[in-house]
Formats: C-alpha cells, structure tokens, sequence
C-alpha cells in the first residue's frame, strides 16, 4: 500500500518539503529502490545490470531521492498513485542512463528458456562466494575484537542507530562512537587486505 | 571488490543492502540540497551574517558603470554580478582565508568569466568558461575563489564577463580591454581585501 493512501495529511506534508515526512518516506522505499539499482531488472527479453560497484548504488539511490523530492517532483505528485513504483521507474531510467555514460550496454540478453527458469534475478554464484568469504571474515575479525567494540558494532551496524542513540544506549560521547566507528573500520579494511584475493568486477568482466 | 566504506558498513552489519549508516549520510545530503534549493541564498545566511552582507553591499560601489551593450537579448535585464565575502559559510569581510561568492544575473548570456586586476595591477583569474545553466542555482555560482596569499590586501577591480559563446582567457582579456568587441557584457564590481 502506498505510502499516502488515505493520508492527506502526510501529501500536504510531504508536498511543503516537510523533513520528517521526507525522511519517512526515503525510509519507507530506500531498500526497494536500492534493491533495484543493486540487482538490475528485466526488460522485456533483456536483463538491464545492476550497479557493478557498491559506492555507485550509494550514488545513484542519493540521486533518485534527489530527483523525486525535487520541488517540482512533489508538487506535481497529487497521492492517488502508488509512490514505490514512481521511485522505482527513476531508479530503472538513472541505472540504463548510468551504463550508457560509462559507454557500456546496459543490457544482457537472455533466452526465454533462462528467464522461466530464472524467477528472480539471482546473484551470480561467483559473487555470492565473495560476499560470504568476505562475511565469514569480517565474523572472525570482530570476534577478536574487545567486548566493548563488539557490544558497539552490534549497535550502529547490526542495529543500525543513530551516532546519538548508540551513544546514549552505550553511555559514551558521540565523539567515541565516531572514534570507534572509523577504529572498526580501518581495522577491518586492514584484515580483509591481507586476505583479499577478491578480484574486482571490472577485473572478471562480470556483472 | 575494492574495501570501501559502504562494503566495510555492510560487512560490519552482516546484511549485503545498503546499512543504515550509508541510508542516513544519503538521507542527509538529500534533505539538505532539497532545502537548499529551496531557500533563497541570502536565507542561509545567518542574522548577523545577513547584516554583514546588508552593510558590505552598501559599501561595494560599482566604480564602471558600462553602457548597455545593443547586444544584451530584448526582453532581459541586463546583466549583473554582486560579490560576497564569506568566513566558513557567514558573510564577512573579505580577507585571506575568505571564499568569494559569485551571484549573477545572466541577463540571456549563458557563459561567464571572472577575473581581477589589484592594487599592483596583477591580473588573478578566477574561471572562465562556466556554462551558467549548469553551474548556477538561484543565481549562485557553484564556484567560488578562495582569498589567499596571492590577494594582497587591497582594492581589487573585479570583472565578469558574460558571453553568448564559452570564451577562453586571451578572448577574455581582449573584451575587458575593448568592451565595445559584439556578443558579451562586461561588469565591473570593486573588492576590498582587508588585512
């Protein structure tokens, strides 16, 4: 159900540029839309990718938001159509607008037989194996790390608070969460170096 | 895979979607270009700030005043450019370490160069060719100089140069030396550099 279905109280809101009612909404469909520049689409016969780096999503799902709560985008929004599948075509149109500016197809054909037997668009299995590998990594990292840093990425990362509130929850300053923050951080970037045999997508020329 | 912020957060959040972290940094350059955007420049200023930028435009006299130029488009005002002088992100006095804001007003002309002569007779440039249906937004150039060492304190005579077509420094200089050259409007604003 759409987001404003019967709520015009929210539509007047979100139609004045209201933060809260902005951020409820970019909370409400941020998964979907990242969802969708992350593993592509279907189009018709062809299979449109999915960003083939992690900073470019972050981009381009900035870039959609930026696009649909844009003064003019919002006004002319009038609440009887759904507000997901709005969000979703700029989402689709920026990821084919983005292939074509690095002068790449944005297509990749598949046969009818692979899409019926394709219900959803899957991860490749190469990838998946990096991403596990890398998973199961990160896992043994932080179980080295000091009770109080596991307790903290339990709080900002698995639960995803705020700086504010996993200060207040762990009864530190803001400014030690962002120490630990950027502790965990470098640590784990310097682990998964010494490790890392990932190639990079561009590398294997793969999706 | 290069280790990159988002992959660390999401490696660190066991989830392969975009963390939460990575949603609040993208929520909040969101709301603040779309705020942004919608407020007027001087709003963003704050009181005091708004003062000091009231009292510098008093004090900013426009030492040349050109004739209006037969080529500016019918139907447009005539171009315009005022200057301000901000202190992280407050109107102020200008002086080093000061950003130098551009606000123009296009008056039909789409491309735009800046440049000023100083007390010594120096020439600084400060850009030319800027496409002003890309880079400015309520009239504010996304582009700004920074006030350092090579601004001696002083008055400084800066010039815009608006043009039809993108005109580089040498196209520049010979307009600024003969404004009566067709197909641009030259402007003149004087700049205080105080010690």
């Amino acid at each position: 159900m759409s987001f404003f279905h019967e709520r015009r109280d929210r539509l007047d809101a979100f139609r004045k540029g209201d933060r809260n009612i902005l951020a409820e909404v970019f909370y409400a469909y941020v998964d979907d839309v990242s969802l969708v520049l992350r593993r592509g689409f279907r189009l018709k016969e062809h299979v449109v990718r999915g960003v083939d780096a992690i900073d470019r999503e972050k981009d381009l799902v900035q870039e959609v938001f930026l696009r649909a709560f844009d003064e003019r985008a919002r006004l002319a929004f009038n609440g009887l159509l759904p507000y997901g599948p709005y969000l979703l075509q700029i989402a689709r149109n920026l990821l084919i607008d983005d292939w074509r500016k690095q002068g790449r197809s944005p297509v990749t054909d598949v046969t009818q037989a692979e899409l019926g037997l394709a219900p959803s668009l899957e991860v490749p299995a190469d990838e998946e194996l990096e991403w596990r590998r890398l998973k199961e990594a990160t896992a043994r990292y932080c179980g080295h790390l000091p009770i109080e840093l596991q307790t903290f990425i339990q709080a900002r990362f698995e639960l995803g608070l705020s700086q504010r509130d996993a200060a207040i929850k762990l009864g530190v300053s803001r400014r030690q969460i962002r120490t630990w923050e950027e502790t965990v951080q470098n640590g784990l970037r310097a682990n998964l170096s010494m490790g890392n045999t990932v190639k990079d997508r561009h590398e294997t020329g793969q999706k | 895979m290069k280790l990159t912020k988002p992959l660390l957060n999401r490696l660190l959040s066991g989830k392969e979607a975009l963390s939460e972290i990575d949603k609040e940094e993208v929520l909040g350059h969101v709301l603040k270009k779309v705020i942004a955007l919608e407020r007027p420049w001087w709003t963003t200023l704050k009181p005091w700030g708004l003062i000091a930028t009231c009292t510098a435009a008093v004090l900013m006299v426009t030492v040349f005043h050109e004739p209006p130029s037969e080529f500016v488009p019918r139907g447009q005002n005539k171009p315009s450019l005022n200057l301000t002088c901000t202190t992280q992100g407050v109107a102020n006095d200008c002086r080093e370490g000061s950003r130098l804001l551009f606000k123009v007003n296009p008056g039909g002309f789409r491309f735009f160069a800046a440049l000023a002569r100083g007390p010594a007779q120096q020439t600084l440039w400060y850009f030319t060719q800027v496409d002003l249906e890309a880079h400015s937004r309520d009239g504010v150039l996304d582009r700004a100089a920074d006030i350092g060492a090579e601004h001696q304190t002083g008055t400084y005579e800066v010039i815009g140069v608006f043009s039809a077509a993108p005109l580089d420094k040498t196209e520049v200089k010979a307009l600024v030396d003969d404004p009566s050259l067709k197909n641009a409007q030259v402007t003149r604003q004087t700049l205080i550099v105080k010690p």
